[in-house]
């Protein structure tokens, strides 16, 4: 019998058992084991990563088996969580250093990379929903490691992924009842075989849980929290990787249960895509806009990165529900670039706060100096976050637009321009504020992070730069996903898209060329222009004033106010406020129901009366009780 | 036929006792006269008019006139628990009045909701 | 030769040691306290022999006085009662041998009798085949229940004791008003002879003795609106005591209601009925237990959600439903149970109930809260522990068929899952990361304490680990329980 998933399955689990126990010896021990068994996961990945596994059986369980698979789509997932945990786990090795409860930590971090790899190469509903409360409890405790604050933010987290897997579970049980198997096969051919409103109602269930997971408005409202006050290090996972769990539920729904056509027949035609589908992607569509505007207001570094991957998940989502090749090729490849761009923003944020103990924007600046891998780090992630050529995030953008226009669907590629744009100048502010300008008294001493630290923020800058320039390398997997699945895969070469049907054409290595060149230009003209010469930063004057250690010469406090004032009013109502205020309503309504239980011996034995009298009352009735 | 409806009555008065009566001890009465009307009740399940005890070796009595033997023998279980039940309660009074100094149940109020 | 797999033995044995303890305190009252562990370990013994036994004949019967059921009184047990037996025996061996350290009131000796009595009052329920007999162990249940619920003596346990006592003789009293209108109809007390007998009658005549068996044993099984003592009574006892209590004495109780429902009385028709009481007693649980500030109070509102649930999951009245809330029982005996002792040991630290004063504990008493997290997921029926599978039972068997009505139920079922999460999860986090209070000095209680509900502890994560075998074996017990011509046939096969 072939083991060999399970073996997969199974290495971030013993990992994290070996890491928690070695842990108790010494804690090299610990990160050895920690570091060696997600690495040893990501190695096995490679294995598979042109042999895709139908069916591998992993028991039974109420008649249905539970069976594990792997094609190229959950392998593409699969590689963003095994790469981005190992990453974070290297990160969090020097970053988690000092607080306590280290063994449990790690061994929380590799059970969430554990569940979350079941969940990827899941092959049936309850194996899926298995590894998806595991990994909605293990993230839960992994984000409560934050400190005070995170405590809060985590309870939000919980309860809200207990009401999406909860909502989940009612469409596994309505399945189950009908056909008494979860394997997805059996279940697409019962949802093409069942009437409409059954299957509206599935599909809604499903999205419910999946929306919460990938954050996509209006069921965020525990990201902004969540992340900012999480570790950085598993900021990053979250961001990185459980917005792309939910989002790869969000593509097993629409792709591997139901499929474009039966979405095509559930509702009629009104629009160039399924009308489902459709209103998926105005969700996606206004999670961009509406977070992208928040992101620009923030002033904490990382409720900023937060609110940003709430936007950049919209364009995964956007993608994903456009229901073309090439919209889905851009909303998975997005997915990745996004793991990679916003894990590595959430490193050097991370790395800065670590050496500086402050994550609030206008108390930073100038630490280019100071931390130059850090910086460098940054610019990488912003400009690929702002889909700027030649790096990543330019050629997953594109490819979104590009579908947005082959559909003529012009609302929703306005909102992803505007969130585009918008991005801009959220990422020049979380640029601008911590690396640029001036150089707080109080940072003067801060050294670059340890090397540990930076060798995820240098390979995470790499990928940006690979994916960028040689976009076939991703397209490989997800073309053959696509053939997986029933697309027919647009055509690609290494460096782009060779164009045709209506599309435009790219070629990323002509671009980088001209980047490149340009840069060689600029650097040239620079270096023979007019000689500079270094001063100290006080050497200076602003709006006529000299300036001094205790003023600041650039402002950074309510950068874009003046946005700030046209947007809020309308921020006033948030989905976060309304859900407060049904909790409260409950709480009220909670608490006067419970006032049954007076304490009173007297009402108690009239309770047993009154149901001795109910009684009564229905033999006179004749005992009928419906 | 009385018998029943004495029965369900006594039952019913100690409902009305452990409902509407604050003194602990008439609530303990309560319990009593529920136990009895349970107890009434059993034996008059097993009554018939007139009969004798269901002596089967003794020659002179008809098998109709024999009152049933098992009701007796459940009532005086019943009896001996609803008893120690009884003294478990005055038991539990007296170290209530010991702790409230009263038996007026209103005052014993400290757990609720 | 001692026949051992003779299930009399179960009442026996325990009875015997009630009564060696009586005689053994005038002459040392410290040593009857290690007379429950023996009998309570002989009685886990004795029923792990008769699992092959019922696994293979499926229901044994036991006669007394050498004649024949329906005659005299016998004892049946089928998988239902022995699983149930086999969980009281654990826990009693748990809860008594957490008693050798944390039980330090006057007087030793009597509380070491009422909780043998206790004990063998809730094995003798479940494995009874008579209903007379049924009353009889349910009386003694309650009067030893009664007896610890005011073991302390003080204001609060006296209080809850005399409320519990109250309620509980009415119910007593209503039981037994129905055990004999059932008698007066079919003259009988045997509970297959009755179940035969029984056919005869109309729907609305069985109603009556229904209604007061259902009430009367719904008192002690914590059904709404009935419950109302419970939350008093359970946090008042010792936390040894509201870990039987809560674990296995309500459930007990509810398996009494299911026997007389399904075997006795064949009553289908009434589940609908039972669905409602079953639901209101759910949603009043979880909302309540959410509000409260007493963490043993806080369990003790939990237990009645707990048993609104399965008992809700047994009114579907399918294979399946059965099924689940075997399986939901199974996890909440021993969940609950463990969440009591370690709530107990807890409070020896902490001298307070109070929720607030355990914040930041979870760094002092670290196996205490590991395992107290290890319960709280198993009840919350958090994967990969045993509560996931009987969750996903029982929505599955709610979820049969899809229609409007089945939604909703599951909606208010999981709508009550996430409440109890909501309070789970807030006592976990101010216990695990809240801020240790200055001033106090709490360290991990003694091992006596700890040992014991390490080993609930241990059980609850085999059963995370192979939960195959269990939901196997419920679903057996499901289908012998749905098909209750073989429990009657068993018994009346002497014939």
């Amino acid at each position: 019998m072939n083991m060999s998933l399970m073996v997969l399955l199974l290495t971030p689990f013993t990992g994290g058992i070996l890491s928690y126990l070695g842990g108790k010896i010494h804690r090299s021990v610990r990160y050895t084991f920690a570091i060696l068994f997600s690495s040893l996961t990501l190695v096995e990945l490679f294995f598979y990563y042109n042999k895709p596994v139908n069916h591998f059986v992993l028991g039974k369980m109420f008649g249905s088996v539970m069976i594990l698979q792997i094609n190229p789509i959950s392998w593409l997932f699969a590689f963003i969580v095994t790469t981005i945990s190992l990453l974070a786990i290297i990160f969090s090795v020097n970053d988690m250093e000092g607080r306590g409860g280290l063994d449990f930590y790690y061994f929380e971090l590799m059970v969430v990379e554990g569940a979350m790899l079941g969940i990827t190469l899941a092959g049936d509903l309850l194996t899926f929903f298995l590894f998806w409360e595991i990994m909605s409890w293990t993230s839960y405790l992994l984000i409560i490691q934050g400190g005070n604050k995170s405590i809060k933010a985590g309870y939000k987290y919980i309860i809200m992924s207990i009401i999406g897997a909860n909502s989940m579970l009612i469409a596994i049980a309505m399945i189950y009842g009908k056909i008494h198997t979860l394997v997805f096969r059996n279940v697409a051919m019962l949802l093409a075989a069942s009437p409409h409103g059954f299957d509206i109602a599935i599909f809604v269930l499903f999205a419910i849980g999946f929306f919460v997971e990938a954050a996509v408005m209006p069921l965020h409202t525990w990201v902004s929290d969540a992340y900012s006050e999480a570790p950085s290090s598993v900021s990053s996972v979250l961001s990185g990787v459980l917005e792309k769990i939910g989002a790869y539920g969000l593509f097993v729904l629409l792709y591997a249960l139901f499929g474009v056509s039966l979405l095509g027949k559930l509702m009629p035609l009104r629009f160039p895509s399924p009308t489902i589908m459709y209103t998926i992607g105005w969700f996606a569509g206004i999670s961009i806009v509406v977070s992208t505007f928040l992101a620009i207001l923030q002033e904490d570094a990382k409720k900023l990165l937060a609110y940003s991957s709430i936007s950049q998940i919209g364009y995964v989502v956007l993608g994903i529900s456009i229901g073309t090749s090439l919209g889905v090729a851009g909303g998975l490849f997005h997915a990745l670039n996004h793991a990679i761009f916003k894990s590595l923003l959430f490193f050097t944020i991370g790395a800065v706060i670590y050496r500086t103990g402050t994550r609030n924007l206008s108390e930073l600046g100038g630490l280019i100096k100071k931390m130059p891998v850090t910086f460098t780090g940054t610019l990488f992630g912003i400009i690929a976050l702002a889909g700027v050529p030649p790096l990543n995030g330019f050629v997953s953008k594109w490819m979104i637009y590009e579908a947005l226009l082959q559909k003529k669907e012009v609302f929703l590629l306005i909102l992803a321009l505007i969130g585009s744009t918008g991005s801009f100048l959220y990422v020049y502010r979380l640029i601008h504020s911590t690396f640029l300008g001036q150089l707080p008294e109080k940072f003067k001493d801060v050294k670059e992070v340890p090397f540990l630290m930076q060798i995820p923020i240098w390979l995470l800058s790499l990928g940006t730069i690979v994916f960028g320039i040689w976009p076939g390398l991703a397209m490989n997997v997800i073309a053959r996903g696509e053939k997986f699945f029933g697309i027919t895969p647009i055509k690609y070469n290494l460096y782009g898209f060779p164009g045709g049907n209506g599309m435009g054409s790219l070629k990323m290595i002509n671009i980088s060329s001209v980047f490149i060149a340009g840069l060689i230009v600029a650097y040239i003209i620079f270096a023979l222009g007019a000689k500079t010469h270094r001063i100290s930063q006080y050497d200076n004057y602003a709006a006529g004033q000299v300036v001094t250690k205790d003023t600041k010469y650039n402002y950074s406090y309510g950068f874009y106010m003046f946005f700030g004032r046209v947007v809020n009013p309308v921020f006033k109502w948030s989905a976060d406020k309304i859900y407060l205020a049904w909790a409260r309503s409950a709480n009220v309504f909670g608490d006067y129901m419970r006032r049954i239980y007076t304490g009173n011996l007297e009402t108690y034995s009239s309770y047993i009366v009154v149901i001795i009298s109910l009684v009564g009352f229905l033999i006179l009735l004749g005992g009928k009780i419906w | 036929m009385i018998f029943y409806v004495g029965a369900f009555i006594l039952i019913a008065v100690g409902l009305y006792a452990i409902i509407i009566k604050k003194n602990l001890v008439k609530i303990i009465i309560g319990l009593d006269l529920i136990s009895s009307g349970t107890n009434l009740l059993i034996v008059s399940i097993g009554y018939v008019k007139g009969g004798t005890a269901p002596i089967f070796s003794h020659p002179g009595i008809l098998p109709q006139m024999m009152v049933d033997p098992v009701p007796q023998a459940l009532t005086l279980t019943a009896i001996v628990i609803g008893a120690s039940e009884l003294a478990l309660a005055a038991a539990f009074v007296a170290i209530l009045y010991k702790h409230y100094g009263t038996l007026d149940i209103r005052k014993v109020r400290g757990l609720k909701w | 030769m001692v026949n051992l797999t003779n299930p009399i033995l179960l009442i026996a044995v325990p009875l015997f040691f009630v009564f060696l303890a009586a005689v053994i305190a005038p002459f040392s009252k410290r040593a009857t306290k290690y007379l429950p562990p023996v009998a309570f370990l002989i009685n886990l013994i004795i029923t792990l022999y008769l699992i092959p036994q019922v696994a293979e004949k499926g229901v044994i019967v036991a006669t007394t006085a050498g004649i024949k059921p329906p005659f005299a009184i016998n004892i049946a047990v089928d998988g239902l009662g022995l699983s149930l037996a086999i969980i009281a025996s654990l826990l009693g061996l748990i809860a008594s041998l957490y008693n050798l350290k944390y039980i330090t009131e006057e007087p030793q000796d009597k509380f070491n009798m009422l909780f043998l009595l206790l004990g063998t009052g809730i094995t003798w329920m479940v494995i009874t085949g008579d209903m007379f007999n049924l009353f009889v162990a349910f009386e003694v249940t309650s009067i030893s229940a009664f007896g610890l619920v005011g073991f302390l003596r003080d204001k609060d346990s006296i209080e809850a004791g005399f409320k519990y006592l109250v309620m509980g003789s009415i119910g007593a009293s209503l039981l037994l008003i129905g055990v004999v209108m059932l008698y007066a109809a079919t003259g009988t007390l045997n509970m297959a002879d009755i179940a035969e007998k029984i056919a005869r009658f109309s729907f609305r005549q069985k109603l009556l003795p229904y209604s007061f068996i259902f009430t009367g044993l719904g008192i002690e099984g914590a059904l709404f609106p009935l419950n109302a003592w419970l939350p008093d009574a359970h946090p008042a006892a010792p936390s040894s005591v509201s870990s039987i209590l809560s674990g296995i004495m309500t459930t007990a109780a509810i398996y009494a209601i299911i026997r007389a429902t399904v075997t006795v009385f064949n009553y289908s028709a009434i589940t609908p009925f039972i669905l409602l009481i079953a639901l209101l007693t759910l949603v009043f649980g979880e909302t309540s237990a959410f509000f409260q500030k007493d963490i043993k109070r806080m369990l003790a509102y939990s237990t009645i959600g707990q048993t609104g649930f399965f008992f809700f999951a047994f009114s579907l009245g399918s294979v399946q439903g059965m099924q689940g809330a075997f399986m939901q029982i199974l996890n909440h005996s021993l969940s609950k149970a463990m969440l009591f002792l370690i709530a107990g040991a807890m409070i020896t630290q902490v001298h307070s109930r109070n929720i607030d004063d355990f914040s930041g504990i979870g760094k002092k008493m670290k196996i205490s809260s590991v395992f107290f997290a290890i319960g709280a997921f198993s009840l919350m029926g958090l994967p990969p522990f045993f509560g996931f599978w009987s969750k996903l039972t029982i929505i599955f068997a709610t979820l049969a068929y899809t229609n409007f009505y089945t939604i909703t139920l599951v909606v208010i079922l999981l709508f009550m899952s996430v409440i109890e999460g909501a309070y789970f999860f807030r006592v976990m986090q101010s216990m695990f990361f809240g801020k240790l209070k200055e001033g106090t000095e709490i360290k991990e209680a003694s091992p006596g304490l700890v040992v014991p509900f390490v080993i609930l502890g241990i059980v609850i994560l085999t059963l995370a680990i192979y939960p195959t075998p269990i939901i196997a074996v419920s679903k057996k017990i499901a289908v012998q329980l749905i098909h209750r011509a073989v429990y009657i046939n068993a018994v009346l096969g002497g014939l």
